[in-house]
Order: C-alpha cells, then structure tokens, then sequence
C-alpha cells in the first residue's frame, strides 16, 4: 500500500468537503426539485454531505492502517 | 403536569447517573487531578462519542434551532454541515491530541499552546479567552433549561425555579464526581434526547400527515419558501456558507469539547469518534427541522417560534407525549450545562491559577479550586440567566469570535513549524478585535460573519508575523512537538 494512496483519499475529502460545501455548487444544489424520495433537492444535499464524508473518512482510516501494517 | 413526570424522572436519573462514580469510589481512594479533569484518560468509544455528541446538541438546538428553522426556514441546516465538519477536525485532531496529551500531560489548549510556543503568556491569553467565552454560552443554556421548565410545566415550575433546579443538580454531581460523572450522565442524556424527539416528531408526523411522503409533499405545497435559501427573511449565502466552517472549524476549540479529544483512551478511539460525530450529525438534528416545518405548517404565525414544538402536541400528538418531550429538553440543557460548568472550572484552575502561582499546589488544592470555580460558575450563570437575555442562538454565534481563533492556531502548531510565539500571540489579538470589529462596529459585508473576518485577519497575521520573527526555541518546543504530531 502506498503512502500516496492515503494522501490521494485524504486530498479527495478536502475536495469533497470544499466542493459541496464552499464553492458555487452549493447554490446549484439549492432547490426542491427533484425530489429523490420526495425529500426536497437542498435538504437531500445537506444531509448527504456528513453521509459521504464519513464514508470517505471509513476509507482513509482503512487505507492509512493498511499502510501502517505493510510497514510494519 | 405530566411534562413535570418524564423531566423528573430525567432529573433524578441525572443525579443518580451523575452521583454514582462519586460514591461507587472506596472512601479512602482520594481523588485525582487526573481523574476529577479527565476521567484519568480513559474513555473508551462509547462514552467519548456520546459525551462529545450530548455536549455539543444544547438548548439552542431544541429551542433556538426550532424557532430559526420555523421562522427563517431551512438556512439553518448549515448545521448538518457543520457538524460533520466538525467530525472531520476531531478525526484528524484529536489522536493527536490525546497521543500528545498523555505523553506531555496537557489537559486544556492552554497546555499545549504553552508548550509548543514556549510562551506562558499564550497559555494566559488562551485560558483567559476560553474563560470568557464559555460565561455566555453557559448563560444560554441556563436560560433554556429554565424556559423548558416555564414552557413545559405551562408555569407550574417558574423559569427562575426550574433554572435553579438544573444548576444545582449539576453542581452537585460535577462536585463529587467530576468528568467521570459528567461522561457518564452525558451518556444517559444524548440517548434520551435522541430517542425522544425522533419519538415525538415521528408520532406527529405520522398523525399529522400520515407518513414521511406526505409530509414532505405538504412542506412542498404549503411553506416552498422555507424549503431553499434565502428563506422568507431573506437568509445570505455569505452567512449560510461562513457560518458552516465558523462552526464546523471552530466548534471542537471550544474548551469542553477540546478536553473530550484529551479525555480518550487512546488515538484509534478518537479517530473511530470522529467519524461517528460526523455520521451522527444528521440523525441527531433532521427532527428539529423536521418537527419545526411541520408547525410551520400546520400552525403558521406562532408568536413564539420557540414553542413551536410543544404547540404540536395535544392536537397531533397524545398528551402524554408532552411528558418525553420534555425531557428530550431537558437533557438536551443539562448535558451542555454540566460539561461547561465542569470545564470552566478545569478551565480556570489549570490555565489561570497553576500559571499564575509559583510553586504548584498538591493535588487537594487544586480539586478545591477547580470545585471553587465551578460553584462560582454555576452562581454567576445562573445570576445572568435571570435577566433572560433573548436571541438565543445569535448569543451563542457570536461567542464563536473567540474560539474560532485557536483553529488556526492549532493547525499552526501540529503542522507548520516555522510558526512561532509571536505570531501565535499577535494572530490571536488581531483576529479577536477584527472579530469583535465586525461583529459591534462595521457589521458584516454581504452576510459573512464576524467570527469569520476574524478567522482571516488571524491566519494572515499568523503566517506575516511568524515568517518576520525567529522560533522561540529549537528543542522542546517548535520542532519536537511538530514531529511529534504528524
């Protein structure tokens, strides 16, 4: 397991975290349709911001401790 | 009345959850700096997650947060954001923090701001702002747990009665039992809170409009301006998008939540903690918006938005739900009341008094202070609730002025090597009075706000007078604890 690839997962939660959360994505995504399981567009948005950053915190812890035994 | 039932049965329980460390210890065994501070740093998973979760969700959520959603519509939902933001910093700070912790005995900031710059005077600075910062935020608190009795007992428990009910349950149990106590009765209140107002919320949506679908379909129809920014009183992007990092960065550097990434067993749990906030954030505050856009529609015009909740049961709810709302409140209040009582009082014992006298005192004496202070803390919290300060959730944004400038100071410290004293003292200054600047003086240019005008000022000046000063000291300080963390 390479040191880059804990890098490269920890880069793509900082860009995710900015994208959705202070960039002009976030007044693209205010809106209520469409309305995936009839949930308004713009609480979907808010709520699957936390969802996706944990999996992608999953993944670095993962990927970070696998690196950890490789060297070990 | 019945409300009166189920936030007794929270009170009692409270005390009892609270009391029990204290009393389970053999009488001989004397209490320890250690463990009365930080539960001798050892707090398993469970009980870090849920003392860090029931901390942080307060009065302000169950009262402040209903009326904003109910009345501004769903701008605030920069919560969730925040939130799992705030996940983020405790995933990558705290294992740091608890690994630097253990191994140099921090247990504030101040501790480790004092020693990574070799500056007592940081550490004064720092003790002094989380200080003052903490008296308002308190207050507030206070201040809801009072208006909960008052709101919930429809008068029967007065606010001022109820108020004081809650500080004394409190100072009692963070008395005798310290953070063991305040972990453990943090624990009992996050479940309740959580469970009680999916309860309610999900029994009036349900009864209300018949289902998840049709309750959405509703706020579509009905309230669409509260379903999207700017909201009907006309919210800023500038606001919703600063006050998600001011929140999310700033939001573990307040010093009770701070101590909780000291307070771990070890750095794998508190990487593990950190990720759960960050999940956590969404099913623990969705109720509150969702509980307040059903008021919003189906008792529109509410004179206080802060009621909203409670104005829902009777007719769409049974009456006796009153009595688990209730003590969702309640929990919500105490579960923030007794960590910042209890860190205010680690607070000024460790940061002021040891910094301020020269030679350190045993271990009884500095309990005792730390006693002293959270009893006058209790006192003075409880003195300024009285006088009912309003705008609950304003208060505790603009508290964030202080606390936001230890972020920088913090990433400086773990990550950049050539920050020194100088600059960590002047970012701290400068960004505070821009803060304060913004917030009473120029106001704040297209919504953004003031907390975060003084997070910038801070990290310019952070980075400007560092590179012009020398490091205090190669050795212990600068160079070593940046190895150390990273």
């Amino acid at each position: 397991m390479s040191r880059s690839l804990t890098q490269r997962v920890l880069w793509l939660l900082m860009a995710v975290v900015i994208a959705m959360t202070a960039t002009p994505i976030v007044i693209l995504a205010n809106r209520i349709t469409p309305s995936p399981l009839g949930v308004p567009f713009f609480l979907l948005w808010c709520g699957a911001i936390p969802l996706l950053l944990w999996i992608l915190m999953v993944l670095h812890s993962r990927v970070s401790s696998l690196e950890g035994e490789s060297k070990s | 009345m019945t409300a009166l039932i189920g936030i007794s049965i929270v009170l009692i329980l409270t005390l009892g959850v609270g009391l029990a460390p204290a009393f389970s210890r053999k009488a001989k065994q004397a209490l320890s700096v250690n463990e009365y501070f930080l539960g001798s740093r050892g707090m398993g998973p469970v009980v870090l997650f849920f003392t860090s979760m029931a901390t942080w969700y307060s009065s302000s959520l169950f009262l402040g947060a209903v009326a904003e959603v109910y009345a501004k519509g769903i701008g605030w939902i920069f919560a969730f954001t925040s939130t799992a933001i705030s996940g983020l910093v405790f995933y990558f700070i705290a294992p740091r923090m608890q690994a630097l912790g253990q191994r140099h005995r921090f247990v504030t900031q101040a501790d480790f701001f004092a020693h990574r710059f070799d500056s007592r005077l940081l550490g004064l600075l720092v003790g002094l702002v989380g200080t003052v910062c903490m008296i308002p935020y308190i207050t507030i608190q206070v201040v809801g747990v009072g208006l909960i009795f008052d709101i919930f007992t429809d008068g029967l428990v007065p606010f001022w009665l109820g108020a004081l009910i809650a500080v004394a349950i409190c100072a009692l149990f963070i008395y005798f039992g310290g953070m063991t106590s305040v972990a453990w009765t943090d624990v009992l209140l996050g479940i309740v809170f959580v469970t009680s107002i999916w309860f309610v919320v999900g029994m009036i949506l349900f009864d209300a409009f018949g289902g998840f679908g049709s309750f959405f379909e509703a706020a579509r129809t009905r309230v669409p301006e509260l379903l999207t920014l700017p909201g009907p009183k006309n919210l800023e992007w500038g606001y919703f998008l600063s006050q998600t990092w001011v929140i999310g960065l700033g939001g573990y550097m307040w010093p009770h939540l701070y101590m909780r990434m000291v307070a771990a067993r070890s750095a794998r749990d508190a990487r593990r903690v950190g990720s759960l906030i960050t999940l956590a954030s969404v099913p623990s505050q969705l109720p509150v918006v969702l509980g307040a856009l059903a008021a919003a529609i189906l008792i529109p015009s509410l004179a206080s938005p802060d009621t909203a909740l409670i104005s829902l049961i009777g007719d769409y709810a049974p009456l006796w739900t009153i009595a688990i709302l209730g003590a969702g409140g309640i929990a919500a209040s105490l579960s923030t009341i007794n960590s910042l009582a209890h860190s205010q009082g680690v607070t000024v014992a460790q940061d002021l008094y040891l910094r301020l006298v020269k030679k350190r005192p045993s271990e009884s004496r500095i309990i005792a202070v730390s006693r002293a202070f959270v009893l006058i803390t209790c006192v003075i919290a409880y003195a300024a609730a009285l006088t009912k300060p309003t705008f609950l959730w304003t208060i505790l944004a603009n508290t964030y002025s202080g606390v936001i400038q230890f972020f920088p100071l913090m990433i400086a410290a773990l990550f950049w090597s050539k920050a020194t004293k100088q600059g960590a003292i002047a970012a701290l200054i400068v960004g505070l009075v821009t803060a304060l600047l913004f917030s009473y003086v120029i106001g704040t240019p297209w919504g953004i706000v003031a907390p975060a005008w003084g997070f910038v000022a801070n990290v310019l000046t952070l980075i400007v007078v560092s590179l012009i000063t020398q490091p205090a000291r190669d050795g212990v300080g600068v160079t070593t604890v940046s190895r150390e963390a990273t």
